[in-house]
């Protein structure tokens, strides 16, 4: 078979990214994000289009007269979606495309204005360990413990890492002891606010925000929380009320401010333990599990605000999370670590799995049955075919491309309803007897 | 609840609003909600007090009246303990400064105050027009003709050890102007004298809600001339008695909210509440069992104590012992506290926290001294009970402020 490149489409996205890569370098960063922004605009996402309008509002601190304009256009938006008749929609977005472009050009002109003078605010993404862990070890008492050990871990301000691993493999104990929520039994903890190595807990958890899989109930109106954990964490004032309304229109939030726990969904109670955890600015964000209850829009929706978010230029967070949504997790990760039986198989950079592997690995589904599936193509000697649960999975040498799998499924005329290459995904780490 | 809030004036809302963005740790306690409602509910209770009908002869009783609204009044601060708990801002911030340490104290104080106001707005002002309802010569000259009276009941058999407790000797005013007990029993006088003391008993005793009616005058006195007992109607006595204990009792101040049998219950409510705040707050359960157990010890060594001294010597100790080992379960905690945050920064502010987390538990042994009053071995003066109350409400007021602070922020801080 004829060697092509190697992993098909994901080359050519990254060939994408970089002339674009290119072009923008001579630009600053305030306006490569003007520029993302304009293209949202006139791409008509105005659902990210206005939520990059306001983390821009935060990472470059504009007036507040043009944060006032990016709130309003946000529930403008929030308004439009909640509206049930298409053609008011569709008029409604054209006049809300006017205003985001209005918006854009006050901002460039915010940015002409100060002649250059705006200072670049500094891109903290990998500058420092936000949370340091040396040779972690906890266990569990009983018959049967269960130990987890990890002998590095750091994270990053700016970087997402996430935690993936099979039910019972050490992921939600690994969050807790980040989180301080447990204690571990050995091992350096560091957290780079601390000026001395004494672990103080209460000094530690003022810049820690946990958000655990079973998320506690709260009183009151959603507003009066978020008012609440700003004021205590020193917003005070005006300041606590933009903060709040900012983060409120940031996460969609606008039409639950009034409401109670009760009243809103399990997505929007989530939405909002992370916009209470965002308005105070934390240094290091933990969530367990947090894409477990969303269907499969909230859940991209939300993957995507914790990459904005994490990455802010002003108040970048080291991000850690938990999930089984193994490849959505890997798209938006800058780190991943597997877990199994409580030490990790891997931990590292999302795009150092499986550089150095033996072979290529392609998950798919299909109509047939197993016998029929090998019969097409049990002849071939370099493929090696192995079923998990309803998926095939095939194996074969790295010369194997993903072009050249497809193009031999299409010949042999095997209806595919499902196909992914996981030889750069901790999915292939997964053992069959454990699923 | 949507409904409740439209019950909240402007003004209030405002307080409230400018409470949450400036002074969180304020909003929190809700102060101007109880401040306001608690004031509302007051003065109702107070106005409906100021118009129960008041007749000697069927007094309100104060007791009820106040214990009626004394329940709710704890229902509602359990709840509003329960929100303190909802509202812990140390779990994320972790420790303040002593400055907003004070304020709090300042106004949980305030707070527990209101809630305390509740009861005395019903029973005080009950109390007080009780104790008007009739002048101290009228009071005094009835409680003479009630006691000389009960004499006749006796005739002249009933001296010596056979002795009756006469209306006087409920009495508790013995401050000018006096009000003496006439000794009941013992005498003997003359049947002229006899029937002018009954003439004079029968109404004083139909005025305080007796039934004259159902004592036969002629009768009692062919008794006395035979040195025979007459025995009262035992229901009309009792209803005679009630009536002049409860206007002794208005008359000396003995006002429902000082009796220590209700704060016996608050300490009982308090340990209820403590360990609803151990469920609320995850605070580690040995913790609190070994709490509960050095109490329970101490408790049961000072009831020894105060049996064997009793036993020994005849000698009551009125409770002493039982304040001794309180204070001694308070220092036992303290240390065990230290022990607790031994892995923590060690600060005093932290250690006298947690100390004054232990100050709710020294009200059991409290209980305890109430339960020996009742068997005789044991009791309370008047100004040991005055010290141990306000100590006690002090106490309590500490602990109320540095138990969720110490409780559920620090601990709720330091990894399981």
């Amino acid at each position: 078979m004829k060697i092509t490149a190697k992993h098909g489409s994901l080359t050519l996205e990254n060939k994408g990214m970089s002339v674009a890569k290119a072009e923008t370098m001579e630009l600053s960063r305030y306006e490569q994000r003007l520029r993302e922004i304009r293209m949202m605009a006139a791409g008509e996402d105005y659902s990210r289009c206005t939520r990059r309008v306001i983390d821009f509002c935060i990472d470059f601190s504009l007036p507040e007269m043009l944060r006032q304009d990016a709130i309003n256009i946000r529930k403008q938006y929030n308004l439009n979606q909640s509206s049930g008749d298409r053609n008011l929609r569709f008029d409604r977005n054209i006049s809300l495309q006017l205003d985001l472009l209005r918006l854009i050009d006050e901002m460039e002109k915010q940015y002409a204005g100060e002649a250059n003078g705006k200072s670049e605010t500094k891109v903290n993404k990998g500058t420092g360990a936000i949370f340091h862990g040396k040779d972690i070890r906890k266990r569990f008492a009983g018959n049967d413990a269960f130990g987890l050990e990890m002998p590095n871990l750091d994270l990053l301000a700016g970087e997402l890492t996430g935690v993936v691993g099979e039910n019972g493999n050490g992921k939600t104990t690994l969050l807790r002891l980040v989180a301080g929520d447990l204690a571990v039994d050995s091992g350096e903890l560091g957290y780079s606010w601390l000026e001395s190595k004494f672990l103080d807990w209460p000094l530690i958890k003022q810049r820690i925000a946990y958000i655990p899989q079973r998320i506690p109930r709260w009183f009151g109106k959603l507003r009066d929380n978020l008012k609440y954990a700003a004021t205590i964490h020193g917003i005070r004032g005006q300041e606590n009320r933009d903060a709040v309304s900012l983060v409120i229109s940031r996460l969609g939030l606008s039409r639950y401010e009034e409401s109670a726990w009760d009243e809103i969904s399990s997505g929007y109670k989530l939405r909002f333990e992370l916009a209470r955890a965002l308005i105070w600015r934390p240094g290091l964000l933990v969530l367990d599990e947090p894409l477990a209850n969303l269907d499969i829009n909230t859940r991209s929706l939300f993957l995507q605000d914790l990459r904005d978010i994490a990455s802010s230029e002003k108040y970048p967070v080291a991000v850690i999370l938990s999930s089984q949504q193994l490849h959505e997790l890997e798209d938006i990760s800058d780190n991943i670590i597997f877990l199994e039986n409580g030490k990790p198989v891997y931990s590292g950079a999302v795009g150092g799995i499986g550089l150095s592997r033996q072979e290529n690995v392609y998950e798919l589904k299909s109509p047939l049955d197993e016998t029929a599936f090998r019969t097409l193509l049990g002849d071939l000697e370099d493929i090696r075919i192995e079923t998990e649960g309803m998926n095939y999975v095939i194996r074969c040498h790295t010369d194997i491309g993903t072009n050249e799998i497809l193009q031999l499924l299409l010949e042999r005329q095997i209806e595919i309803k499902y196909f992914r290459e996981i030889s750069h995904s901790t999915r292939k780490l997964f053992r069959k007897e454990h699923a | 609840m949507r409904n409740l809030q439209n019950l909240i004036p402007g003004f209030l809302r405002k307080i409230d609003t400018r409470l949450l963005e400036h002074h969180p740790q304020i909003w929190v306690t809700r102060i101007h909600y109880v401040a306001f409602f608690g004031g509302i509910v007051a003065v109702l209770l107070a106005v409906r007090s100021a118009f129960v009908p008041i007749a000697l002869s069927d007094l309100p009783d104060v007791y009820v009246n106040g214990t009626i609204v004394a329940i709710p009044a704890l229902v509602l601060g359990a709840l509003w303990t329960i929100r303190q708990a909802v509202f812990v801002s140390g779990r994320e911030t972790g420790m303040e400064s002593p400055g907003t340490d004070l304020m709090k104290v300042v106004v949980y104080t305030g707070i527990f105050g209101l809630f305390i106001l509740i009861t005395p707005a019903t029973s005080l002002i009950l109390q007080t027009r009780i104790g008007n309802a009739v002048s101290f010569d009228e009071f005094s000259n009835d409680i003479r003709s009630l006691d000389e009276g009960a004499a006749v009941f006796f005739g002249a058999e009933s001296g010596g050890e056979h002795s009756y407790y006469g209306f006087g000797d409920m009495l508790y005013i013995s401050e000018p102007p006096a009000i003496e007990a006439i000794p009941v029993a013992g005498e003997h006088f003359s049947p002229a004298e006899a029937n002018r003391r009954l003439q004079e008993f029968l109404p004083v005793f139909s005025k305080y809600g007796g039934d004259a009616n159902a004592i036969n005058s002629n009768e009692v006195l062919s008794y006395y001339n035979r040195n025979e007992n007459y025995f009262m109607p035992y229901e009309e006595e009792r209803k005679v008695r009630r009536s002049i204990a409860a206007i002794s009792d208005a008359k000396n101040g003995n006002s429902f909210i000082y009796q220590h049998e209700a704060w016996q219950g608050l300490s009982f409510v308090s340990l209820l509440l403590g360990i609803a705040m151990v469920i609320f707050s995850r605070v580690k359960w040995n913790y609190f069992i070994v709490s509960v157990v050095a109490i329970a010890i101490m408790g049961i060594c000072g009831a020894i104590a105060e049996f064997g001294l009793k036993a020994l010597t005849g000698v009551n100790s009125d409770g002493q012992i039982f304040l001794l080992s309180s204070f001694i379960v308070l220092v036992f905690m303290g240390f065990q506290g230290i022990s607790v945050f031994s892995a923590q920064k060690f600060t005093w502010i932290r250690t006298i926290s947690l100390i004054s987390l232990n100050m709710v538990f020294p009200f059991i042994p409290l209980y305890f001294m109430g339960a020996m009053e009742i068997m005789n071995v044991g009791g309370w003066h008047d100004d040991q009970m005055w010290v141990g109350l306000w100590g006690g409400v002090a106490l309590y007021l500490l602990a109320g402020v540095h138990f969720f602070k110490a409780a559920l922020t620090r601990l709720d801080a330091i990894p399981k």
